[in-house]
C-alpha cells in the first residue's frame, strides 16, 4: 500500500477570548488509502476537510491523532487493522513506529519529502513571481538533495517537455504565462523528484474548461508514465468521475462513502452522495434531490451523523439532540399551532436528550408530534412525552454514531441505513 | 451585550500595559541613582552629620535600601495614592498632580478643538479628493496636504503667526487671553481661572462674553497649527481608503440598484472608508500630544506641553516624569476608546 | 419582434498600463421578453464586460468606442459613446453623468446579481436596510400606501377582507378588487403574503390578517405619507425627510421579510436584522437576488450567480431561478462559464469568444448540435459524470491587446482557411433562431 491513513483526525484550536473557544474539527476519524499508480478522488464541498486531509497525508501539518502509514506492505497493514479491531495497542504502535510519517524526522523525513509532493489550486500564487520557471522547477530537486544544480538544470528541460511546454519557457517568469501554462509548470515542479505520491488540491478549479481538459489529460499521462499514486482533491464531481479509479466522498470532516468510481457514480448509497451527484447540473439520471440548508459549522458539528440535519432519509436515531428538536418544536408551536404555547412560555432544551415545553399539556404536545412527524423528521426521535416540571417533558431516544459499513465489493458507507443488525 | 464583554476584556488587557508604562517611568526615576532622588528632598545647605542623618532617615522613608522591585511597588502605591512627586519650574512649583490639574485643561481644550478641525475639514476633503480623483481640486488638495505633511510643526506655527498674526493682525498669537481684559476679574488670578481652569468655559460660566470671545480667538492659531500637521495624514488616508472602497463589489451593487451617487459616496462608501481612518486617529493623538509640546511653547500657551518644556529646561526631574506618565496614560486610554468605537462601527469585529 | 433589451455592435476596450485590451469586439445580443438568455464563455471572452456594460457599470478605464444598448427605446450608453478623444478624466465625468442618468432605471427596470455573494453586500449595513433601500429609492409610494392602508383600515375592513380571501381561496384578482373598492390599496400584498405562508396555521393567519388594521401614526407622518402616495416624491425638507425615511425604511423591512420568505429564506424576520458577515454564502446570494428582483424589473442580469457557492447550494439557487422564471415576468441574462449550469436554466444560449458572440441559438441546439468549431470543442472539453473522454482546446486564447485579423478563433481552429485569417465572419443564420459566426456555415 502506497499510503494509508488510519483514524486520522485534525482539530484546529481556535484562539481568542480568555478561555479559548474550542476547535474546528476539520478532519475527524478518517481512513483512506492510495495504492501505487492509482488515482483516488476526494470530493466534498468547501469546509468538508478535503484540503486538510491532503496536507495531513503529506505530513505538512501534524495530525491531532491517528496515523499516516507510508509504503507499508499489505500484510502489515492488514495486521495493523486486525490489531485495531482487537484494540491491541502494542502491535499497532509497533507497526506505526516504523511506517508512520508523523514519527519521522531529520534525514528520513527529507528522503520522504522527495517521494511525495503537492500541487495547489491557484496557479497565480503558488509560483514565486520573482523566480524564473527554471528556478521554480529546480528548487525541490536541489533542496531535497535529489540532484545537484547542473544535473537539475538539465532535468528541467526534460520535465518541460514532459508537461508539454517548449524548452525556452525555462527562462520565463510566471507572469508571462497563462493560467494553464503555469499549472503545467507547477506540475513539472511537483514531479521533478519522481515522487511516488502526489496530492493535487483543486488543480484545475481556477482554469477555464479548455485548459482544464488539457491539464487533466496531462495528469492521466503522467500517472501512466511514472506510476505515481495521485490523490485528487476537488469539489467538481465530474472531474473526479473522469479522472479517478476510486472515490472518497467527504462531508463535514468525515468520509461518508468510499469505493470504486463507476459504482459510486452510478449507484451512490449514502444520502449525501445521492444528493451531491444529483445536484451536478446537466445530470439527468434520477430525480434531483435538493438539500436544504448548508454544511454545518465545524466548531460544533451536529451530533451522531454530521449530515443528519439536512438528510432527506434521516431516521430517529441519526443524531437528533434536544437543541435541534426544541427549535423545531418551538417553531411549530409558535406558528402552525399558534396558541398552544402561552405568552412568555418557552421550549427549553434540558441536557442533550430532554426538552421542557413550559406550560403545555403533554396530551396536546403528543398530538402535535403525531401529526407533524411525517414532515418534521426531527420529531421522530421523541419517544415519550409526559407531564412534569410545570409543562410537558419531552424525551428523546439516544442517537447512534454511524461506523463504516461494507456494502458491495470494495465499498464502504458511513450511514446507519446500511448497518447490519 | 456582547459589546460589554468586549469592553471588559479590553480593560483587562489594559492592566499589563499600565504595569509596563509605570515600570518604565519608575525605571527612569531610578536611572540617576539614589542621590538624584534624595536631592529633591534634602536641603543642599546641610552638611556633616546632620546631612548624613537626614540621608539615612530619608533613605529608610523612601525605601531606597530595599531591592529595586520592592521599591517599584512602594513607588506604585504612592502614585496610586496621588503622590506623583514634586515639580519646580519658573511657571509652577508644587506637586505634580496639581500641575497636571492646572495645565491639562488648556492642552485638552486646544487638542480637542484641533481634533474637531481635523474631522470637520479632513473628512469632507478626503471624500472630495477621492470622488473627484485626478481633478484639479483633487490635485490641489493632494499637493497642499503633502506639503503640510512634510513641514515640521514649528514651521507651520511660525508661518501662521507671521501671516495671520503679524501681517494681517486678525488673530492673537501669545498666551490664553489679553491680560488687560482679565486684570480685574475676580475668578481669575495668577494666570489661572476658576473653577474649571479652562478660561473659555469659565468665562462663559461667569457670563463674561468679552473674555470668552478673546479666549476663543487665542485658541484658534495653536489649534489650527496642531490640526494642520495631522490633517494632511487624515486626508491622505481617507482618500486612499475611499478609493479602495469605491472599487468594491458592494459599491457596484449599490449603483446597480439605483442608489443616487451622493448616497453611494456618503452612505455606502464613507462608512466603510472611515474605519481605517479611525485607527489612524489613534496615531494622531500621539501626534497631537507631541505637537502640543512645540505649539504651546511657540504660542506661549500654558498647557502640559509648555510645562514639560519648562521642566526640561530646568532639570526638573519630577516634572519630566510626571508629564511622561500623563502622556502615556492619555495614549493608552485613547487607544482603548478608539478600539471600542471601532468595534461599534464595524459589525464584523468579533468580540 | 419586440425585445426587452438589445445590444448592438458593442465595442469596449480597457486602457491599462500594459496596453489597450480590446474586450468587446462587436457584440450583438437580443434579449426577448420573458426568456432566460444564457451567455457562456471562458475568462476573457467578454461575457462579464457585456453584463457590466448593459448596466453602465464599466470602470473608468473602459472606452466604449461604438455600439449601443437599446432599452425601452433609448440608448443607455449614449453618454459614453459620445466621447471622441479618450482620456480617463473625460471618461470619468461621462461615467458620472451616466450614473446620474441611469440611477432611476437601475434596480427598478434593470438590475444585476453579481458573482461574489461574499463581497457584494455592504458589510456595515443590515441586510434588511440594503433591501429596503431599493424600495425607498424606486417605489416609496408603494411603501406609503402599504403603511397608510393599515392606518386607514378598520377592524370591519379586515374582517371583510378575510372573508373575501377565504371565499375566493386566496385569488389575487378578487382580493385586489375588494381592496380597491375600499380604497385600501397596498393591503392586498400583505394579506396575501400572510395567507400563502405555510409555516403557521389558519388560526394564526386569520389573526394576522385581522390585525392589518387600526395602526396609529402621527399627523405629520400621515400627511407626509399621503403626499407621497399622491406621487409627490420624498420631501426635501430636512427634518421631515428624515422622519419620512424612517417610516419608509421600517415598512421596507416589512416588505423585505415578505419577499425573502418567498425566496425560501428561513426565519426572514431575523435575517433582515443581520449583517452580511453573519450569513452563509448561499443565503447572501438570495439576499442579492432579492435586491435585484424586489422591484419587478424588466431585465435581470445574473453574472455567475452560482460560481462561488458549493454544488448543493448551487442546486438550490438554480432551482430558485427556475422557479422565479415561472413566477415573475422579467427577462434574464444569465452569465456563466459553466455550460451545464446554463443548460439547466436557459431558453437560449449565446457562446462568446474573444469579445464576440460566435454562436447563439435555442439551448437544445447549441448544446446538442453546435455548429461553430469553438462551441463543439468547448463542449468536448467538459468532463461529465459518465466519464467520457474529453479533449482540450489546443493553443492559448489570443492576446486581446493585439487580436489576430479575421476570425478571432483562427489560431486555434482546426478548420481555419485563408479567408478566416483575413475577414471577420458575419453571423450566418443556419436554422430558425440559430446563428453562427463562421465561414464554414456560409459562403465559402
Amino acid at each position: 500500500m502506497l499510503i494509508a491513513a488510519r483514524n486520522l483526525t485534525k482539530f484546529f484550536e481556535l484562539r481568542g477570548g480568555l478561555t479559548g473557544k474550542g476547535a474546528v474539527q476539520a478532519v475527524s476519524d478518517v481512513d483512506v488509502e492510495v495504492r501505487e499508480g492509482e488515482i483516488v478522488g476526494v470530493v466534498g464541498e468547501s469546509g468538508s476537510g478535503k484540503s486538510t486531509l491532503g496536507r495531513l497525508l503529506l505530513g505538512l501539518i501534524a495530525p491531532t491523532s491517528g496515523e499516516v502509514l507510508f509504503d507499508i506492505p499489505e500484510e502489515l497493514l492488514q495486521k495493523y487493522d486486525e490489531a485495531r479491531s482487537a484494540n491491541d495497542k502494542k502491535t499497532m504502535e509497533e507497526i506505526a513506529s516504523k511506517y508512520s510519517i508523523t514519527r519521522k524526522s531529520g534525514r528520513e523525513l527529507r528522503a520522504l519529502r522527495r517521494r511525495m509532493n503537492m500541487m495547489f489550486q491557484d496557479p497565480y500564487s503558488s509560483l514565486n513571481p520573482r523566480w524564473r520557471v527554471e528556478d521554480i522547477i529546480m528548487e525541490p530537486m536541489v533542496s531535497t538533495g535529489y540532484l545537484t544544480g547542473n544535473e537539475a538544470r538539465k532535468r528541467v528541460r526534460e520535465l518541460l517537455e514532459e508537461v508539454g511546454l517548449p524548452r525556452e519557457f525555462a527562462y520565463r517568469y510566471p507572469h508571462e504565462l497563462s493560467g494553464g501554462q503555469r499549472q503545467r509548470v507547477a506540475l513539472a515542479r511537483s514531479i521533478s523528484t519522481l515522487p511516488s505520491f502526489l496530492v493535487l488540491d483543486e488543480p484545475t478549479s481556477a482554469l477555464d474548461v479548455s485548459a482544464q481538459a488539457q491539464i487533466l489529460q496531462l495528469l492521466k499521462r503522467i500517472r501512466e508514465r511514472f506510476r505515481i499514486g495521485l490523490l485528487l482533491i476537488t469539489h467538481n464531481i465530474a472531474v473526479v468521475s473522469y479522472m479517478s479509479d476510486r472515490i472518497y466522498v467527504m462531508y463535514a470532516g468525515k468520509v461518508v462513502e468510499g469505493g470504486p468510481k463507476t459504482s459510486i457514480i452510478s449507484k451512490p448509497q449514502h444520502p449525501y452522495t445521492v444528493a451531491l451527484i444529483s445536484a451536478v447540473p446537466g445530470n439527468s439520471r434520477g430525480p434531483r434531490v435538493i438539500l436544504r440548508g448548508e454544511p454545518p459549522n465545524l466548531v460544533d458539528p451536529p451530533k451522531g451523523c454530521h449530515f443528519h440535519p439536512r438528510c432527506p432519509m434521516v431516521m430517529d436515531n441519526c443524531g437528533w439532540t434536544a437543541k435541534e428538536v426544541a427549535e423545531e418544536l418551538e417553531f411549530l408551536l409558535r406558528g402552525r399551532y399558534y396558541g398552544m404555547l402561552k405568552e412568555g412560555s418557552k421550549v427549553v432544551p434540558q441536557g442533550e436528550l430532554e426538552i421542557l415545553v413550559e406550560g403545555a399539556k403533554a396530551e396536546e404536545v403528543r398530538k402535535v408530534i403525531e401529526e407533524e412527524k411525517e414532515e418534521v423528521k426531527s420529531l421522530r426521535s421523541i419517544y415519550e412525552v409526559r407531564e412534569g416540571n410545570g409543562g410537558a417533558l419531552v424525551k428523546l431516544m439516544r442517537y447512534d454514531i454511524p461506523g463504516m459499513y461494507r456494502t458491495d465489493e470494495g465499498r464502504e458507507v458511513s450511514c446507519l441505513i446500511y448497518r447490519k443488525t | 451585550m456582547r459589546l460589554w464583554i468586549y469592553i471588559a476584556r479590553r480593560l483587562l488587557i489594559l492592566i499589563p500595559t499600565l504595569v509596563g508604562l509605570t515600570f518604565i517611568v519608575f525605571a527612569l526615576t531610578h536611572a540617576g541613582g539614589n542621590n538624584l532622588i534624595l536631592a529633591e528632598y534634602i536641603n543642599p545647605r546641610l552638611s556633616g552629620p546632620a546631612r548624613e542623618e537626614a540621608v539615612a532617615k530619608l533613605t529608610a522613608e523612601l525605601h531606597l535600601n530595599q531591592p529595586i522591585y520592592v521599591q517599584y511597588f512602594y513607588w506604585l502605591a504612592e502614585v496610586l495614592k496621588g503622590n506623583w512627586g514634586y515639580t519646580n519650574t519658573p511657571i509652577f512649583s508644587g506637586s505634580v498632580t496639581q500641575a497636571i490639574a492646572l495645565f491639562m485643561p488648556n492642552t485638552l481644550s486646544i487638542s480637542l478643538f484641533a481634533a474637531l478641525l481635523i474631522w470637520v475639514i479632513g473628512i469632507p476633503l478626503g471624500v472630495f479628493s477621492a470622488v473627484n480623483r485626478d481633478s484639479v481640486g483633487d490635485n490641489a488638495v493632494r499637493v497642499t496636504s503633502f506639503g503640510l505633511y512634510s513641514m515640521p510643526i514649528y514651521l507651520i506655527a511660525v508661518a501662521l503667526i507671521l501671516a495671520l498674526g503679524v501681517y494681517l493682525k486678525v488673530l492673537p498669537f501669545a498666551g490664553v487671553v489679553n491680560p488687560l481684559l482679565v486684570s480685574n476679574v475676580p475668578w481669575y488670578h495668577n494666570g489661572i481661572s476658576y473653577p474649571t481652569h479652562i478660561l473659555l468655559i469659565d468665562a462663559i460660566i461667569h457670563g463674561d462674553w468679552v473674555v470668552a470671545g478673546n479666549a476663543f480667538l487665542h485658541m484658534i492659531l495653536p489649534s489650527l497649527t496642531l490640526a494642520l500637521g495631522v490633517l494632511a495624514g487624515v486626508i491622505r488616508i481617507l482618500r486612499a481608503s475611499m478609493l479602495e472602497v469605491l472599487d468594491q463589489d458592494y459599491i457596484k451593487l449599490a449603483r446597480a440598484k439605483g442608489v443616487p451617487e451622493r448616497a453611494v459616496y456618503n452612505l455606502h462608501a464613507r462608512r466603510n472608508a472611515i474605519l481605517p481612518t479611525v485607527t489612524f486617529f489613534g496615531y494622531t493623538v500621539a501626534g497631537l500630544l507631541g505637537g502640543a509640546v512645540v505649539v504651546e511653547e511657540v504660542f506661549n500657551y500654558p498647557g502640559i506641553g509648555y510645562w514639560t518644556t519648562q521642566a526640561l529646561l530646568n532639570n526638573d526631574v519630577g516634572g519630566i516624569l510626571g508629564s511622561t506618565l500623563v502622556f502615556g496614560l492619555i495614549l493608552i486610554f485613547t487607544s482603548l476608546i478608539l478600539d471600542i468605537v471601532y468595534a461599534f462601527l464595524d459589525p464584523r469585529i468579533k468580540y | 419582434m419586440e425585445y426587452a433589451l438589445s445590444v448592438k455592435d458593442l465595442r469596449v476596450s480597457f486602457y491599462t498600463r500594459r496596453g489597450v485590451f480590446k474586450a468587446l469586439n462587436g457584440v450583438n445580443l437580443e434579449l426577448r421578453r420573458g426568456e432566460v438568455l444564457g451567455v457562456a464563455g471562458e475568462s476573457g471572452s467578454g461575457k462579464s464586460t457585456t453584463g457590466l456594460a448593459i448596466m453602465g457599470l464599466l470602470p473608468r478605464n473602459a472606452k466604449v468606442s461604438s455600439g449601443s444598448v437599446l432599452f425601452d427605446g433609448r440608448d443607455l450608453l449614449a453618454p459614453l459613446t459620445s466621447i471622441r478623444k479618450f482620456s480617463t478624466g473625460r471618461n470619468e465625468s461621462a461615467i458620472r453623468k451616466l450614473h446620474r442618468e441611469l440611477a432611476p432605471i437601475r434596480g427598478k427596470r434593470i438590475s444585476m446579481v453579481f458573482q461574489e455573494p461574499m463581497t457584494s453586500l455592504n458589510p456595515v449595513l443590515q441586510v434588511g436596510y440594503q433591501i429596503a433601500e431599493t424600495l425607498v429609492i424606486h417605489n416609496p409610494s408603494l411603501l406609503a400606501s402599504r403603511k397608510l392602508a393599515r392606518v386607514r383600515a378598520t377592524r370591519e375592513d379586515t374582517t371583510a377582507l378575510l372573508k373575501v380571501i377565504k371565499e375566493n381561496e386566496g385569488s389575487e384578482t378578487a382580493v385586489r378588487e375588494f381592496v380597491e373598492s375600499r380604497h385600501l390599496k397596498g393591503l392586498e400584498e400583505q394579506a396575501l403574503f400572510i395567507w400563502r405562508r405555510n409555516d403557521i396555521n389558519e388560526l394564526r393567519k386569520e389573526r394576522l390578517i385581522l390585525d392589518l388594521c387600526c395602526e396609529k401614526v402621527g399627523s405629520t407622518t400621515k400627511r407626509l405619507l399621503e403626499s407621497l402616495e399622491g406621487g409627490m416624491g420624498i420631501t426635501k425638507a430636512p427634518v421631515l425627510s428624515r422622519l419620512l425615511r424612517r417610516v419608509l425604511f421600517k415598512e421596507g423591512y416589512r416588505k423585505a421579510v415578505e419577499f425573502l420568505s418567498t425566496l425560501g429564506v428561513p426565519n426572514p424576520e431575523k435575517v433582515v436584522q443581520m449583517y452580511p458577515h453573519e450569513l452563509s454564502g448561499g443565503m447572501r446570494q438570495r439576499i442579492v437576488i432579492a435586491i435585484a428582483l424586489i422591484n419587478n424589473p424588466d431585465v435581470v442580469i445574473m453574472d455567475e450567480p452560482t460560481s462561488a457557492v458549493d454544488v448543493t447550494v448551487q442546486a438550490q439557487i438554480l432551482e430558485l431561478v427556475k422557479d422565479l422564471k415561472r413566477r415573475v415576468n422579467s427577462s434574464f441574462i444569465f452569465i456563466s462559464h459553466d455550460l451545464s449550469v446554463l443548460g439547466e436554466v436557459s431558453d437560449r444560449i449565446a457562446i462568446m469568444y474573444g469579445g464576440r458572440v460566435v454562436e447563439v441559438g435555442p439551448k437544445e441546439i447549441v448544446l446538442k448540435a453546435p455548429r461553430h468549431p469553438y462551441t463543439t470543442m468547448l463542449i468536448n472539453a467538459i468532463p461529465t459524470l459518465d466519464g467520457r473522454e474529453i479533449r482540450g482546446i489546443e493553443g492559448e486564447a489570443p492576446d486581446m491587446r493585439n487580436p489576430p485579423p479575421g476570425c478571432i478563433f483562427n489560431n486555434r481552429c482546426p478548420f481555419a482557411m485563408d479567408k478566416c485569417r483575413k475577414e471577420e465572419p458575419p453571423s450566418y443564420k443556419v436554422s430558425e433562431d440559430h446563428y453562427v459566426a463562421c465561414f464554414l456555415q456560409g459562403g465559402k
